[in-house]
């Protein structure tokens, strides 16, 4: 069952991308969601024999490399960590197939886009179930690869192959890194299965390793290169850039990969190399102030966009700043949790946001839309549902991960815990205060789009209502349901699959924190919740009036402009790259030095060669005889004086000198220009 | 010893020999008497002889393999049998076997009538016997002697096409004129040593007290001027692309692929066994020949337009890669040595075949590179076996010229060979180039006019496809093989 629920989707992928043609839109679909329901079946017992029963399973499949001492094995394992991934990803993803078939159905190219869809969730399986880095490395690339292709689903247009390109190339900078950090492993631990390398975590603490000529501790330097790679795949502040031009895709794509799973990849990283992490602070620091940055930079960026899309994208890139530094916290299973129920509510946003997209008519700019509760109040329903859990509204889903969140940061009483929580309670604020927006904006303010679309604007098809309706049902009751199941005191559901130290283990000290430091996020949320709904509803006026003022102007051009990070990057180092590139490395080295010492030089220098042995060829057959017999005379001669001036032919040092002089000769720049 | 025993013993093992011998002179009889038999109205019997030395051939192959002695020197140390010869033999018997299958329609249809023609391919298949097992000079000279004034003949045999009296008569002056080096060579031998039976001329180099080494240093480097004439290496190769391109085709296969491993295996035995403690010579020679053989065949067959030529160069390059790992004298060496000989055999064999049936029967001049481009419209098996063929000799795996390229240069990195090593292999890079080409020419080129081929036969089909079969089988199973190249190398010592 274990290898089937990795495989079907594999299958499914095949299935529809390989032989698409043969059974058309409508089989392709059918197939590929068989698949994936029979792989949530599958995971839901997984998770019930592995998460409540207790009983982790681990498969040794065959061996991959077995070369002296760097072997290893196709390994799964399924733990509790695993087995929670395994739920939110199968679930989200057969849920995203469904929805699919209908919002793609006038694609004629619906089976390439089903088929990718399996082979994400294929390869987003195989990085959960790892039992090694490099499987885990198969994995996270090849979900790479398939967010690449899907962002690209579109090719014909230019916007999504420019934000495809950036995905990979931000995702390439992090992939690097998580490169790096597994070599790192390698070269100390002598391993890469988790097994080992965790084992060993604590033998390794004042190791150091040199590293570009500085000696770093071992495990920090592993810790921030593999965090590297979560930055990368989760979007952390400094390569974030890609995760809201990725927007360009189709939206169940945006449910699926950007919002619920593949970007949550990072996060579980670092959950599932906790043992590692627990023993080096320095990155675990790290890791804090670089996700409670991102988070604030997030929310305040979300806070003035104005693509529907891009808000909920950013909005998802906050959320991965909570998980992330809850994570840094020592908190990998709260990390875990909100890991999970984000994924169901930010499932159900972009889900609702597609079928808004759909109504009218690929329109996603909010500017232009408004007035749609009256046309499609089910979506709005949905929509204010996901946005409330969003925003942490009490007793919803995302609440209570939201909450312990800052709660723990609060209760670690250490520099980076209060700067996390203080940055976390202000993205609260403005968590809500976009989320108001963008309900304000799409649904309840007058209707702003062009009357055609409207007019045509409709309710959601039953196959994509549904989804939305099995979705609201997580979104609302998931977290209180397995609250204290996941990140109770004293649970033993993570059985060891995540590791926390005993002097990092700090919930119970989340629980004796000052009363008002608990509720301030809940407060600052349904603050920033007012503030937005009373600010659009009554004072539009004053808003328009203070962002046409210079200062408002400025405040809105840097928060709309997402604090010019792409500006920076593409003038400052996209830039300079691109020119040392094209100047240096490509003008002068590789078709200069190399080409002229290389390809070209050799092959003129080649057929000069041929060409003046040639001439030796008179067919005179005295000239044959003078050749033998000349030839005959230097053997000769060369023997009688082989110790004497001859001496000087025999070395081998000489001939090689002659070759290279024969380049020098023979190149003759200026005809390359012919 | 008892005379008669003796003899007895020796006519059993020399046995192939005499058979073939008069087999020979019967069917020169029988020609004459019938080509010339007016009652029959002076037949064409062409045809009929082809079948006949067909059939002597494989008689003499079957005596050669059931030779029932293993090793013996035999008349008064004149021949030796062992199993150098035996396997030499067999693969020229079996060599001159499949070209006769190949070249026999083009002789058809080039209107070769002549009955001389086949009759004269078996006396030069006799006399590279005989080479073979010689072991004296002067039965090597003698032998040396008969197939190549066979060779002369075949040169020149078409005498109306100027191209091939002018190739005939080239190799004959120059062929006569090596002659004249070796017997020099051979007649100082003698003058130094008084003998010309080659263990005794190895007895005597290995005597500390014998005066004549510096004569026997000169005549050593005359003996491999004429040798590498013969084999057409470096400094000595400029009659082949001439006498390639102007014989009649099939004469050029049978001169590509039969004699090599004849010559070489008596000049390996010269050389390895014989003057053997002379190796600083002529190893030295022979490798300064192998590196100038093989860097100025891939240089100027890269010019060439006509594929005679080029195949040509391309056999002076693999001379050069035989005669390589002969100058390391050592067993890894000659092994390496006779593998790639009989890998270069197996691998002639589609290369030739496809030029034959590429070429138009009668104008020599259409033999350009481009006439097979063909090749993939007209006859897509044949392109695909062109290409394995041409990849082969390149040395691609997975076909068995692979092996044979990387023995060699396993026998010169393990003699320290290696800047030797390093050029052979960079060499090598330019002259995969130009096979490679072929196989761009065959697949890649648009050609504006149709060709047309001449069908393939049934006996050319099955030699094409049988040698075909075997580069993918020996590189899958290089021990048949390695074992034969192991022996032969064994038995020089």
């Amino acid at each position: 069952m274990y290898l089937t629920l990795v495989f079907l989707p594999l299958f499914g992928s095949i299935a529809a991308g390989f032989f698409g043609f043969f059974i058309g839109s409508q089989g392709a679909g059918f197939i590929t969601i068989l698949c994936l329901g029979l792989t949530f079946l599958m995971s839901c017992f997984a998770f019930y024999e592995v998460a409540f029963a207790g009983s982790p399973c681990f498969l040794q499949i065959m061996p991959w490399f077995d070369s002296e001492l760097f072997s290893f094995a196709w390994g799964f394992q399924f733990d509790s960590l695993t087995a929670v991934m395994l739920i939110v990803v199968t679930f989200i993803s057969f849920l995203v197939h469904l929805y699919s078939t209908e919002y793609m159905s006038h694609d004629p190219h619906l089976p390439r886009f089903m088929s990718y869809l399996s082979l994400f969730t294929f390869f987003m399986l195989i990085l959960v179930t790892a039992d090694n880095f490099i499987q885990m490395f198969v994995g996270w690339e090849g979900v790479g690869l398939c967010s690449y292709l899907l962002i690209n689903f579109w090719f014909t247009r230019i916007q999504a192959n420019k934000a495809a390109i950036k995905a990979m190339f931000m995702n390439r900078i992090g992939d690097f890194g998580l490169a790096l950090g597994i070599f790192c492993i390698f070269v100390t631990f002598g391993a890469v299965d988790y097994s080992t390398i965790f084992t060993l975590a604590p033998y390794f603490l004042s190791d150091t390793i040199n590293f570009l000529n500085i000696d770093f501790n071992l495990l920090d330097l592993v810790g921030i290169l593999l965090f590297i790679g979560a930055v990368g795949k989760s979007a952390q502040l400094g390569l974030h850039t890609w995760l809201p031009d990725a927007m360009e895709g189709p939206t169940p794509v945006s449910a699926l990969i950007h919002a619920a799973t593949m970007v949550t990849a990072g996060v579980f990283l670092i959950a599932r190399c906790s043992p590692l992490y627990e023993y080096a602070p320095g990155a675990l620091s790290v890791i804090t102030i670089v996700g409670a940055m991102t988070a604030f930079f997030a929310a305040s960026t979300g806070l003035l966009q104005n693509d529907m899309k891009k808000v909920i994208a950013y909005s998802t890139c906050s959320q991965l700043g909570y998980m992330i530094f809850a994570c840094g916290l020592s908190n990998y299973h709260v990390g875990v949790f909100h890991l999970a129920n984000h994924a169901f509510f930010k499932a159900l946003l972009f889900l609702g946001a597609g079928c808004v997209i759909h109504a009218v008519g690929d329109e996603q700019d909010m500017r232009k839309l408004g007035g749609l509760s009256k046309i499609m109040p089910f979506t709005y329903g949905m929509m204010l549902i996901g946005s409330f859990s969003l925003m942490g509204f009490p007793f919803l889903t995302g609440f209570y991960s939201k909450d312990v969140i800052l709660e723990v940061a609060y209760g670690k009483y250490s520099t980076s815990g209060h700067f996390a929580y203080v940055l976390g309670s202000l993205s609260a604020f403005l968590t809500a205060f976009y989320s108001v927006r963008l309900l304000y904006l799409t649904f309840l303010s007058k209707p702003n789009g062009y009357r055609v679309l409207i007019l045509n604007a409709h309710e959601a098809p039953w196959r994509m209502a549904l989804p939305l309706l099995i979705l609201v049902i997580p979104s609302i009751f998931i977290g209180y349901l397995t609250k204290d199941m996941i990140i109770g005191l004293g649970t033993n559901f993570w059985q060891g699959s995540i590791y926390i130290q005993p002097k990092n283990f700090n919930i119970i000290d989340a629980e004796h924190i000052p009363q008002a430091a608990k509720l301030l996020p809940v407060c600052l949320s349904i603050l920033g919740a007012l503030t937005s709904f009373i600010l659009y509803f009554y004072g539009s006026q004053s808003l328009f009036l203070f962002k046409t003022s210079p200062l408002g102007l400025k405040f809105y051009t840097f928060l709309n402009r997402k604090w010019f990070f792409d500006k920076i990057y593409n003038e400052i180092i996209g830039q300079f790259f691109l020119s040392a590139a094209y100047n240096l490395t490509y003008k002068q080295i590789d078709r200069g030095l190399i080409e002229s010492l290389g390809p070209f030089g050799l092959t003129r220098l080649v057929s000069k060669i041929a060409l003046s042995l040639k001439v030796l060829q008179t067919g005179f057959f005295y000239h044959y005889t003078l050749a033998m017999v000349f030839s005959l005379i230097s053997f000769l001669a060369y023997f009688r004086f082989e110790n004497s001036t001859f001496i000087l032919l025999s070395d081998s040092k000489l001939w090689f000198l002659f070759v290279i002089a024969l380049f020098f000769i023979n190149t003759d720049f200026k005809s390359f220009k012919n | 010893m008892n005379f008669s025993f003796l003899f007895a013993n020796d006519i059993k093992i020399f046995f192939p020999e005499i058979f073939l011998s008069l087999a020979i002179l019967i069917v020169l009889i029988y020609g004459v008497l019938l080509a010339t038999s007016l009652t029959y109205n002076y037949p064409l019997i062409s045809k009929n002889i082809y079948k006949l030395v067909l059939f002597i051939l494989f008689l003499t192959s079957l005596l050669t393999m059931y030779n029932p002695i293993d090793y013996a020197l035999i008349f008064q140390k004149t021949f030796v049998h062992d199993d150098l010869t035996r396997v030499a033999k067999l693969f020229v018997l079996g060599s001159s076997f499949a070209c006769l299958l190949l070249f026999q329609s083009y002789i058809e249809n080039s209107q070769i009538n002549n009955y001389e023609y086949f009759l004269l391919i078996l006396f030069s298949i006799f006399g590279l016997n005989l080479l073979v097992s010689s072991y004296d000079l002067i039965s090597a000279y003698l032998a040396i002697e008969l197939q190549a004034l066979s060779f002369y003949v075949l040169a020149s045999f078409q005498r109306q096409s100027v191209f091939s009296t002018e190739a005939g008569l080239k190799y004959f002056i120059l062929g006569a004129f090596s002659s004249g080096l070796l017997l020099y060579a051979f007649s100082l031998i003698y003058g130094v040593t008084g003998t010309t039976n080659l263990i005794n001329i190895k007895n005597f180099c290995l005597d500390p007290y014998f005066e004549g080494a510096t004569i026997i240093q000169i005549a050593l480097i005359f003996l491999i001027a004429g040798f590498l004439f013969k084999i057409a290496a470096f400094p000595f190769h400029m009659w082949t692309p001439d006498v390639y391109e102007g014989s009649p085709t099939s004469t050029t296969i049978f001169f590509a692929i039969v004699p090599k491993i004849a010559i070489m295996s008596f000049f390996v035995r010269l050389c390895s066994f014989s003057f053997s403690s002379f190796d600083g010579i002529w190893g030295e020679i022979l490798l300064f020949s192998a590196l100038g053989s093989i860097i100025y065949s891939a240089f100027v067959a890269i010019k060439q337009n006509s594929l005679k030529r080029l195949l040509a160069y391309s056999g002076i390059g693999h001379v050069g890669f035989i005669l390589l790992p002969l100058s390391t004298n050592t067993l890894d060496g000659l092994q390496a040595m006779f593998f790639y000989l009989l890998v270069y055999m197996i691998t002639s064999l589609p290369v030739w075949g496809l030029l034959l049936v590429c070429m138009k029967g009668k104008k020599n001049s259409q033999n350009s590179v481009s006439i097979l481009g063909g090749l993939p419209t007209s006859s897509p098996i044949l392109a695909i076996l062109a290409s394995l063929a041409f990849f082969s000799l390149a040395g691609i795996p997975p076909l068995v010229g692979f092996y044979s390229k990387i023995f060699i240069f396993f026998s010169a990195i393990k003699s320290s060979l290696y800047l030797v090593a390093f050029v052979v292999l960079a060499i090598s890079v330019v002259s995969t180039y130009y096979y490679i080409s072929i196989v761009k020419t065959i697949y890649f080129e648009k050609n504006k006019n149709w060709i047309f081929y001449e069908p393939v036969t049934k006996e050319k089909s099955i030699v094409l496809a049988v040698s075909l079969i075997l580069l993918f089988f020996f590189f899958f199973n290089p021990n048949l093989l390695l074992l034969l190249s192991q022996q032969m190398a064994l038995s020089v010592f």
